[in-house]
């Protein structure tokens, strides 16, 4: 993929924050691109940084974290964004869906004039001109228009994902990160949401950065899926060859310990240990401890990303470059 | 150490069994009452040893029978019996020391269930000290043996740690532990796996595994999660809007599903491979293949609802609304079970309109023709 | 009872962690500063103005001067005997009415939300019914027909107060006895009464306490007014009936403001204290009510420090 059909190139990103216990490094290292119209899988367990990741794209961390790095928005860095060119840039450029944001609705209003003060935050329009493009946005993600005027808790979850979903696209934006957004919804009405963030996809063109625990919705869904652990990316390729060949140890771990509905009924064995606390530096490969493939030294420097196939990386001892294997 | 089967049990008898368990939540007054009919007829049985998984989504009243099996809530009509004995009859108002006894259960959220002002040891002290089980052995050395029946022995001082400062895997093994305390024969698992880390709910479900191998404690296992159901248990009931739409051996339903519901239950978990790798399941019928398509089972999924519990007044079939194979005859009778093999039925009008049989007689030939536990 | 003796120890382990985290904050230090005087002020009462308060000390309506600190009363006692042995009685009845009310409250409020069912709608019919009746008419009622001892004036305050407690904590108990924790108690098998005792009441200590110390500052001030308004024990010596007497006397259209202002003074005083130590408890149970300010500049500050150790790698 060329630079520049990339809608979103950030490299070398880095979240820190202070604590009282010390600096917690929630995010280290993390470079990835996202290509127009492109679907990017972010996988990781809780504690991975994912979510970090999400919220520092838009910059809606709390103001004690300190970012590190670059997050190039169509060339322009949008960690040094002025807040004039900040607030432009969120929800017309990258919009976010949080984790639980179908339960973070305001009670209080109906869903079309939350819609509507999106619209009208962003945008100098008419209360009226704002209300008359409600019915469309909710049809596009296929909720009945006559329901514009409901009250989030008189609808279901799966409707209420919708609606964030209409608000995440009300301004067409070119990147929607989304973070576990079916996570609370039962698998028929995830599938139907899936489904559905799909259709819109192909119909507006806009990317996709969907960040999620459940390996198999992810895999399902994306083109190019990246695992993180202990804050950094440790494996980053096409979707499907992550999932048929995993490279990094962990990744290969993460896919055996997961249970399936097809394929043999063995036993499954579980992944012993938890990943390191975030405070320090490490020294070497956070997964050193809990690897099954653990040699002597590996601990000792830290794995970069490395090309192990075209499209392909991996951020492990098992795989050196070249130079390395000379000394 | 195999568990002794109780008295008055004998090969016939299941641990469990239930027959027409019905309950009906009712709130509000006068005109702005509500009536939510959240378990309808529900009749299965599990015997010693057994593991079972009761499927359904949020709504489906799944996690309302692991509470009324746990003796959590009184079943408005319907009973349960434990080795044949008719536990609401004997003990209508609170279950009594013996029943806590036999049945244990563990809840979804590992952190909510354990008291964070009480420590590790204080959980299980107690737990020990209210079933008697310490075996003369000093509290230390009785705890030190239940840490060791869930894996956390080589944790060191968590006797005297809060549930705070453990990992969500490690308070869901307290929580078994907890129940281990009890001597229980039954454990009723509530979704034990759904709140904790991809790598470590399979530990959960091989640690209840080993337990059922080793000492015979029967497994109710309720999820959402069709995966672990098909990897921890032997028999599986799907359930849709309270009531039990299919039942049979686990890998056999998952496979093949008859019920549109659990079609479309089996069809919508994410595929690893890819949207649309998931084989076409063989047909019972000609109606039934054309008519489980998954051009209409995306149908179903969109259309209005969820798997909420039925609206009193309904008689027919709860899923009518949402099925792609549909018939006049579905919203007017909610067809009875009708068995499909040995250990299998399912009800639904696609297989005809079932037999009027009674739950009981259900639950009996249901406990004669599921698959025994293999070792 | 055992179990009461491990209520106890579980109570002592979380109060020592909260006591270390109260002695940090500025309003719990204050709060307790100003009430621990009060409480000093009235076990030293002998020492500080020995004799007797109600004693004719001298000419009525004096200024303050310094034989007479805060000058003489209209009966021509001294103001300053007056309002040091005054704490003692206001101090005792509010102490004595918070606890009360805290008992009744944690009890009525715990039975209903555990129970439910009729006895919660009992109970709380019965919560609503004292929460509407009018609180000082009440007061007024059942104090003019009741013996005007300080016990019975307690109890008065107590029947007119507990019902706001009670709400309170029952409405927080209903929500802490749908936690999974309560129901797997059950499960195991532990009787309704230990686990009200072991499981709820833990869960609302931090609630517990700031109830208590409400019905403190409640009791404490609608004892003066009682006693101002001249249903209280007139013969006792306490900052209302000091009021009374000095609107008795006509201190405000006299000017004679040494009558009325300290007793006054420590009441505001003693009832704000009560209320910082109120939130202070809040804060510590709660950290998000931390003032933001205060939380974000003690970040930036460690932020800063750790900067200078660790220069940052870019």
């Amino acid at each position: 993929m060329l630079p520049s059909d990339a809608v979103l190139d950030v490299s070398n990103l880095s979240v820190e924050f202070p604590t009282a216990r010390g600096i917690v490094r929630a995010v280290t290292d993390v470079s990835f691109t996202i290509g127009r119209g492109e679907v990017l899988g972010l996988v990781g367990e809780s504690g991975s940084g994912k979510s970090t990741v999400a919220h520092a794209l838009v910059r809606v961390l709390q103001r004690s974290a300190r970012c590190t790095g670059s997050v190039l928005f169509r060339g322009e860095n949008v960690l040094s964004f002025p807040a004039a060119r900040l607030r432009q840039y969120r929800w017309e450029g990258v919009s976010l869906v949080m984790q639980g944001a179908m339960n973070a609705l305001n009670p209080v209003l109906t869903i079309e004039s939350q819609v509507v003060d999106v619209i009208r935050t962003h945008r100098r329009v008419s209360r009226r001109a704002a209300k008359a493009s409600v019915p469309e946005l909710l049809e596009l993600v296929g909720i009945d228009p006559a329901r514009r005027g409901a009250y989030p808790h008189e609808l279901s979850g799966g409707m209420r994902q919708r609606c964030v979903i209409a608000i995440a696209l009300a301004l067409q934006p070119d990147l929607v990160i989304m973070d576990e957004p079916t996570t609370a919804l039962d698998v028929v009405v995830q599938r139907a949401i899936m489904d559905e963030i799909e259709r819109l996809r192909e119909q507006l063109g806009f990317s996709v950065l969907l960040i999620s625990h459940d390996l198999d919705l992810v895999a399902e869904r994306a083109s190019k899926l990246a695992i993180m652990y202990a804050g950094r990316i440790v494996e980053v390729g096409p979707a499907k060859q992550v999932v048929a060949s995993p490279r990094h140890p962990y990744t290969a771990a993460l896919l055996a310990s997961t249970m399936s509905v097809d394929g043999p009924v063995d036993r499954v064995g579980e992944l012993a240990g938890r990943p390191p606390d975030l405070i320090g530096v490490q020294a070497g490969c956070a997964f050193f401890p809990r690897c099954a493939k653990a040699r002597p030294g590996h601990d000792q420097r830290v794995p970069l990303l490395r090309e192990v196939e075209p499209g392909h990386q991996v951020a492990c001892h098992l795989y050196p470059e070249k130079e390395e294997l000379l000394t | 150490m195999t568990r002794a089967v109780a008295e008055g049990a004998d090969e016939g008898v299941p641990l469990l069994e239930t027959r027409g368990l019905d309950k009906v939540f009712v709130s509000g007054w006068m005109k702005s009452r509500k009536t939510v009919h959240a378990v309808n007829d529900v009749g299965f049985a599990l015997r010693a040893g057994q593991s079972v998984g009761l499927v359904g989504e949020s709504g489906s009243g799944k996690s309302t029978v692991a509470r009324l099996i746990a003796r959590l809530e009184r079943p408005t009509s319907g009973q349960i019996l434990l080795n044949g004995r008719d536990v609401i009859a004997g003990e209508p108002r609170r279950a009594s020391r013996a029943y806590r006894h036999e049945v244990q259960m563990i809840f979804q959220d590992p952190f909510s269930s354990l008291n964070p002002t009480h420590t590790v040891g204080y959980h299980l002290r107690r737990s020990l000290q209210i079933h008697g089980t310490a075996a003369g052995l000093p509290w230390g050395a009785a705890i030190a043996g239940l840490l060791h029946d869930v894996g956390l022995e080589s944790i060191p001082g968590i006797v005297g740690r809060y549930p705070h400062e453990l990992s969500g895997g490690q308070r869901q093994r307290v929580a078994i532990a907890r129940t281990l305390a009890a001597r229980p024969a039954l454990i009723v698992a509530d979704e034990p796996t759904s709140m904790l880390d991809v790598s470590v709910r399979v530990g959960i479900l091989n640690l209840l595994g080993d337990l059922r191998r080793d000492r015979g404690i029967g497994l109710l296992l309720i999820t959402h999660d069709l995966a672990s159901a098909r990897y921890s248990t032997s028999h599986t009931l799907v359930m849709y809007a309270g009531r039990i739409v299919e039942s049979g051996p686990s890998q056999e339903l998952i496979a093949a599903p008859r019920h549109p519901y659990a079609r479309l239950l089996v069809g919508s978990v994410p595929r690893r491979a890819g949207v649309h790798a998931a084989p076409d399941p063989p047909a019972a019928s000609s109606a039934a293949s054309s008519a489980a398509s998954s051009a209409a089972s995306s149908a179903a999924s969109r259309a209005v609802g969820s798997g909420a519990a039925g609206q009193p007044g309904l008689t027919g079939c709860p899923f009518a609304p949402r099925c792609p194979a549909r018939m006049p005859q579905c919203e007017i009778a909610m067809p009875g079970p009708e068995w499909l093999d040995a250990g299998r039925w399912v009800r639904c009008h696609l297989y005809g309109p079932g037999s009027s049989a009674t739950a009981a007689d259900l639950a009996t030939r249901n406990a004669a023709g599921g698959q025994l536990e293999s070792p | 009872m055992t179990y009461l003796r491990r209520a106890l120890s579980v109570a002592r382990r979380s109060a020592r962690a909260a006591f270390t985290r109260l002695t940090t904050s500025k309003k719990a230090v204050f709060g307790a500063a100003v009430v621990l005087c009060f409480i000093l002020v009235g076990l030293l009462a002998p020492v500080i103005a020995p004799g007797n308060p109600l004693a004719v000390v001298g000419p009525q309506n004096l200024a303050p001067s310094a034989q007479h600190l805060l000058g003489t009363t209209g009966e021509g006692n001294d103001v300053f005997a007056q309002v040091v042995w005054g704490t003692r009685n206001s101090l005792a009845v509010g102490f004595l009415t918070g606890a009360t009310i805290a008992i009744i409250g944690v009890a009525i409020g715990l039975s209903a939300a555990f129970f439910g069912g009729w006895a919660d709608n009992v109970l709380t019919l019965l919560m609503n019914v004292f929460l509407v009746i009018p609180g000082l008419p009440l007061l007024v009622v059942m104090a003019a027909f009741l013996p005007r001892t300080t016990l019975s004036v307690s109890f008065v305050l107590a029947i007119a107060g507990w019902a706001g407690s009670a709400r309170v904590i029952r409405s927080q108990a209903l929500s802490v006895v749908k936690r999974d924790y309560v129901a797997a108690a059950t499960v195991i098998g532990e009787r309704p009464l230990r686990i009200i005792v072991m499981e709820v009441l833990p869960s609302l200590s931090s609630l517990i306490a700031s109830a208590l110390f409400g019905a403190i500052g409640y009791g404490i001030g609608s004892l003066a007014a009682l006693q101002f308004l001249g249903l209280g024990d007139l013969t006792t010596v306490s900052w209302g009936t000091i009021l009374y007497w000095a609107q008795n006397n006509s201190s405000l259209l006299q000017g004679t403001w040494w009558q009325f202002v300290p007793a006054g003074a420590c009441l505001a005083l003693t009832c704000a204290a009560i209320s910082m130590l109120n939130f202070a408890i809040d804060e510590v149970t709660n950290p998000r009510l931390r003032t933001i300010r205060e939380r974000g500049v003690r970040l930036v500050r460690r932020a800063r420090r750790a900067r200078q150790e660790e220069p940052h790698a870019a």
